[in-house]
C-alpha cells in the first residue's frame, strides 16, 4: 500500500512538473526572449497557458495532501527545516497567479500590463527555483531536527550550492518544456521554427546545468552517481533522460511527439529524484538520529487505504475531464488560432 | 510572541482566502441564472451580465486558488506538530476537497474559455459544475474544521493517535451543521456584496438595466440566505452547547452555571471579576435556545479551569457582531422579498439603493466574525481537549517576519482587487455605450 501511495505521489509531482512546470517555463521564456508586447509570439505564450493554468497547478496541492496524509512526519519536518524557501515559493505562486489573472482580465487606464508582466516573470522564476532548492535540500542530508542553532536548523539544509543548482536545473527544464510544447501551439511555421530552436538550446542548457548538479553534489559530499545506481529504477531513468535529451535535440519530431518526449524527459528526472531518495523521502543528517524511511514513517494502513480510494476515484473523475479540457483547447491544428478568451 | 504571530498569520490567511472561496461558491450560481436567461430569451443584456460577472469571478477565482495553496502549506509552516499527528486523520476530507477543487478548476477553464467552443447548453452546464464543485469542496474542508471541534475516529495514548478511522473522523458530529451554516454564509455574504455593488452603480447610473437585473438576482439569493441562516446558526449553537460548553459560555459571556440562564445582548465581560457590564439580559432565553427548556442548566465559565477558557471578550464581541448583523439582514430580507414579489418600484428608489449599498460589507463581516467565534472560541485547543494550540506551533522563531510579509501581500492584493473591480465596471460602461444594444441602456418607461 505504501508503494502504491508513493507511486501516486511520484505521478502527481510528475504531472505538476510536466504541466505547471511548462507554465513557469512560459514565464521564464518570456523574460528571456522578451517578445514585443502584442506580438504574435507574446500572444501565443500567454494564450497557450490561459485555459489550463488553474488546473495545472492543483497537482501540487494533491502532492502536498498525499505527503501530509501518508507521511506526516516528513511534511512536518520539511515545513520546519525549509520554512524559508517555502515562504519564498508561496510568494512566487501568489504573485504569479494573480499577475497572470490581472494581466488577462484587467482593462482600462493606466495600463498596467508592464507591471503585471514583470511580476508574472519574476514569480515564474522564483517559484520553480525555490521548489528545486527544496527538492535538492531534501536529498542532501543536512536536515537536522536536533540542530543546535538557527543557522543549522533553518538555513543550512537549503542554502547551499547543491540545492541552488537543483533549483536552476528545474528552471531550465521548465523553460525547455514550455518551448517544446509551444511548438505545437503555434500555427505559424516561423514561430514553430523559433520554438524548436529554443527547445534545442534549452535542452543543452538543461544538460549543462544537470552536469553542474552532479559536480555540486560531489563538492558537497553527496555521492549522487552511485546513489542513482543503487536502485535499478535510478539507472533506468538516468539512461532514459539522456537518451530522450539527445533524441529531442537531434531528431526533427512532430510537435506531438516532441511534447511527449519532453514530458517523459521531465518525468524521468522526477522519478530519478525518488530513486535517489528511496527508501527515504527526506534525508536527515546522520548526527540527528532522525529517520524518514517511508516504511517507518508511513501512516496507518486504514489511512493509506482511504487515501488510495480517494486518489483512484479522484483520478477517474479528473483525468477524463482534464483530457477533455486539453482536447478542447490544445488540438495541434487549430483553424482559429490560439484560444482567445472573450474580452 | 511567536505563537501570537502564528495565530495572526493563520487568521489573516484564512480570513483573506475565505472571501475569494465564497465568491467561487456563490457566483457561479448567479451566472448560471443570468446565463440561462440569455439562452432562453436571447436578450443580449443577460449575455453581457454573465460575461461581466465572469470577468470578476475569474480574478477572484485565481486569488482564491493561490491563497488556498498557501493555506495548505501554512498548515505545516505554522502548525507542524498538529499536521504530524492529525495529517493522517484529516487527510481524507482534504483529498476529497482537492478532487472537488480540481473539477472546479477544470470546469472554470471550460466556462471562461469555451464560449464558442462547445455546445451552448454544455457550456452552461460547465458553469453550474463550477458552483457545485465549489460547494462540495467547501463542505469537505469544513469537515476538517468540524473534526478539530469534535475529534472522533481515533484512540490516543502517549505515542499519539492510533486505531485511526478516517471515515468516522470525516463524518464527525460537527461537520454537517458547520458545513450547512458556512455554505449559506458564503451565499449570503457574496450575494449581499454583489447586490450592494450593483446598487451603488445604479445610484450613479440609474438607467443601466444590466445592473438592475444583476441586483435582482443577487437580492433574491441574499434574502433567502439571510432568512434561512438564523435557523442553521441556531442548530450549530445548540450543538455547541452540548459539544463545546466552554465555547458557548464564552460566546455568551456566561460566567455562572445556572438554570433559566439569561441571553445577553451586548455587554462588556470582565474576565477577572467574572462579571458583565452593561448589556441587556433576557431571563431564561439562553437555556431555552440552547436546550429547548428554560429550566435547562447552562454551564458557565467558572465551571471550567481557567487555563481552558477561550478569550472571552473576543469571542463574545465577535458573536454579538455576527448575530446583530444577521438579525438586521433577516429583517431587511423579509422586506426585500416582499418588494421583489410585488415587483414594487421601491427597488428603483434611491432610498432602497442606499440601504442596499450600505449593506454591502455586512455579510462578509458577519461571516468573518462567525469564524472568529468558532476559532477563538475553541482556544486554547487546536484539537478540542486533545491538543493545545501552543503545543502545535512551529519551533521556528521570528514568525513576525513571515507574518508581516503575508499581511502586506494580502492587503496589497485586496486593494488591487477593489481597484480592478472599479476598472472592470468602467470598461463595461464604455463597452455598453459603444454598442448598439439599446435594451441595455434604457429602463422600460
Amino acid at each position: 500500500m505504501i508503494i502504491v501511495v508513493l507511486t501516486f505521489l511520484a505521478l502527481s509531482i510528475s504531472l505538476y512538473v510536466t504541466l505547471a512546470g511548462a507554465d513557469f517555463g512560459a514565464g521564464i521564456l518570456e523574460s528571456v526572449v522578451k517578445p514585443e508586447e502584442g506580438s504574435k509570439e507574446a500572444d501565443l505564450i500567454s494564450h497557450a497557458i490561459a485555459p489550463v493554468w488553474e488546473a495545472n497547478h492543483i497537482w501540487s496541492i494533491l502532492a502536498v495532501v498525499i505527503i501530509f496524509t501518508a507521511f506526516p512526519a516528513v511534511f512536518s519536518e520539511v515545513c520546519i527545516s525549509f520554512h524559508i524557501p517555502l515562504v519564498v515559493m508561496l510568494i512566487g505562486i501568489t504573485l504569479r497567479g494573480c499577475a497572470f489573472a490581472f494581466r488577462h482580465y484587467d482593462e482600462g487606464k493606466p495600463d498596467l500590463t508592464e507591471e503585471y508582466t514583470w511580476t508574472f516573470r519574476l514569480g515564474s522564476w522564483i517559484t520553480p527555483f525555490s521548489q528545486g532548492v527544496i527538492a535538492g535540500g531534501a536529498m542532501l542530508g543536512r536536515v537536522n531536527p536536533a540542530a543546535p542553532n538557527f543557522y543549522a536548523r533553518y538555513i543550512n539544509p537549503w542554502c547551499n550550492l547543491f540545492s541552488f543548482s537543483v533549483g536552476l536545473l528545474f528552471c531550465a527544464v521548465c523553460a525547455f518544456l514550455a518551448s517544446a510544447y509551444l511548438v505545437g501551439d503555434s500555427d505559424e511555421s516561423a514561430l514553430r521554427h523559433d520554438f524548436r530552436r529554443r527547445s534545442r538550446i534549452l535542452m543543452w542548457i538543461s544538460l549543462f546545468v544537470g552536469a553542474s548538479v552532479f559536480i555540486a553534489a560531489d563538492l558537497s559530499g553527496l555521492p549522487l552517481i552511485p546513489l542513482f545506481f543503487v536502485h535499478p529504477l535510478g539507472s533506468i531513468v538516468l539512461l532514459l533522460a539522456l537518451v530522450l535529451a539527445v533524441l529531442s535535440s537531434v531528431l526533427r519530431l512532430s510537435s506531438m511527439k516532441l511534447r511527449f518526449i519532453a514530458a517523459t524527459f521531465a518525468t524521468s528526472i522526477v522519478f530519478g529524484w525518488f530513486a535517489v531518495l528511496y527508501p527515504d523521502l527526506l534525508v536527515a543528517a546522520p548526527v540527528s538520529g532522525a529517520d524518514f524511511n517511508i516504511f517507518t514513517v508511513a501512516a496507518a494502513e486504514a489511512t493509506l487505504r482511504q487515501l488510495v480510494i480517494a486518489l483512484v476515484i479522484g483520478a477517474a473523475l479528473i483525468i477524463p475531464s482534464l483530457g477533455y479540457l486539453f482536447f478542447t483547447f490544445k488540438r495541434p491544428e487549430q483553424a482559429e488560432g490560439p484560444p482567445k478568451a472573450f474580452h | 510572541m511567536d505563537l501570537l504571530f502564528a495565530r495572526l498569520q493563520m487568521a489573516v490567511s484564512l480570513g483573506f482566502h475565505i472571501i475569494f472561496a465564497a465568491a467561487g461558491i456563490a457566483m457561479p450560481f448567479f451566472m448560471a441564472v443570468s446565463h440561462y436567461r440569455w439562452l432562453k430569451t436571447k436578450d443580449p443584456l443577460f449575455l453581457e451580465l454573465t460575461k461581466a460577472w465572469s470577468r470578476g469571478v475569474a480574478i477572484f477565482f485565481a486569488i482564491g486558488a493561490v491563497s488556498g495553496t498557501a493555506l495548505s502549506i501554512e498548515l505545516g509552516l505554522l502548525w507542524p506538530t498538529f499536521m504530524k499527528h492529525a495529517g493522517p486523520i484529516i487527510g481524507m476530507p482534504f483529498s476529497w476537497e482537492g478532487t472537488a477543487f480540481f473539477i472546479e478548476a477544470i470546469a472554470i477553464g471550460f466556462f471562461l474559455y469555451g464560449w464558442n467552443k462547445v455546445q451552448p447548453w454544455v457550456h452552461w452546464g460547465s458553469g453550474l459544475v463550477v458552483g457545485l464543485a465549489g460547494v462540495t469542496s467547501g463542505l469537505f474542508v469544513v469537515c476538517v474544521n468540524g473534526w478539530m471541534n469534535a475529534p472522533v475516529g481515533f484512540e490516543i495514548d502517549d505515542h499519539g493517535f492510533s486505531n485511526i478511522d478516517p471515515v468516522a473522523a470525516m463524518f464527525n458530529p460537527a461537520a454537517l451543521r458547520q458545513g450547512i451554516h458556512m455554505t449559506i454564509a458564503a451565499f449570503q455574504a457574496i450575494a449581499i456584496a454583489v447586490a450592494g455593488f450593483h446598487a451603488l452603480i445604479l445610484l450613479k447610473r440609474p438607467n443601466l438595466r444590466i445592473h438592475l437585473e444583476g441586483l435582482k438576482i443577487a437580492l433574491l439569493v441574499a434574502s433567502i440566505a439571510s432568512i434561512v441562516q438564523p435557523f442553521t446558526g441556531h442548530l450549530i449553537a445548540q450543538q455547541t452547547a452540548r459539544l463545546q460548553p466552554e465555547k458557548l459560555a464564552a460566546m455568551e459571556a456566561h460566567f455562572e452555571t445556572s438554570t433559566y440562564a439569561p441571553l445577553l445582548i451586548g455587554g462588556i465581560p470582565d474576565v477577572d471579576s467574572g462579571t458583565v457590564s452593561y448589556g441587556i439580559k433576557i431571563p431564561g432565553l439562553l437555556s431555552f435556545l440552547a436546550f429547548d427548556r428554560p429550566s435547562a442548566i447552562v454551564r458557565g465559565l467558572h465551571d471550567f479551569p481557567k487555563s481552558n477558557w477561550p478569550p472571552v471578550a473576543i469571542t463574545h464581541f465577535a458573536f454579538q457582531i455576527m448575530v446583530g448583523i444577521g438579525s438586521l439582514l433577516t429583517a431587511l430580507s423579509i422586506a426585500t422579498l416582499f418588494i421583489l414579489w410585488k415587483r414594487s418600484s421601491i427597488i428603483h428608489s434611491r432610498a432602497f439603493l442606499i440601504v442596499a449599498t450600505l449593506c454591502t460589507p455586512l455579510g462578509v463581516i458577519a461571516m468573518e466574525a462567525g469564524w472568529v467565534v468558532t476559532e477563538v472560541g475553541r482556544q486554547p485547543w487546536i484539537i478540542y481537549h486533545i491538543m493545545r494550540t501552543a503545543d502545535a506551533v512551529t519551533p521556528m522563531p521570528g514568525i513576525v517576519y513571515p507574518f508581516a510579509i503575508f499581511v502586506t501581500l494580502y492587503l496589497s492584493l485586496a486593494g488591487m482587487v477593489a481597484w480592478l473591480m472599479v476598472r472592470q465596471v468602467r470598461a463595461l460602461h464604455r463597452r455598453l455605450e459603444m454598442s448598439s444594444h439599446d435594451s441595455a441602456e434604457e429602463t422600460p418607461a
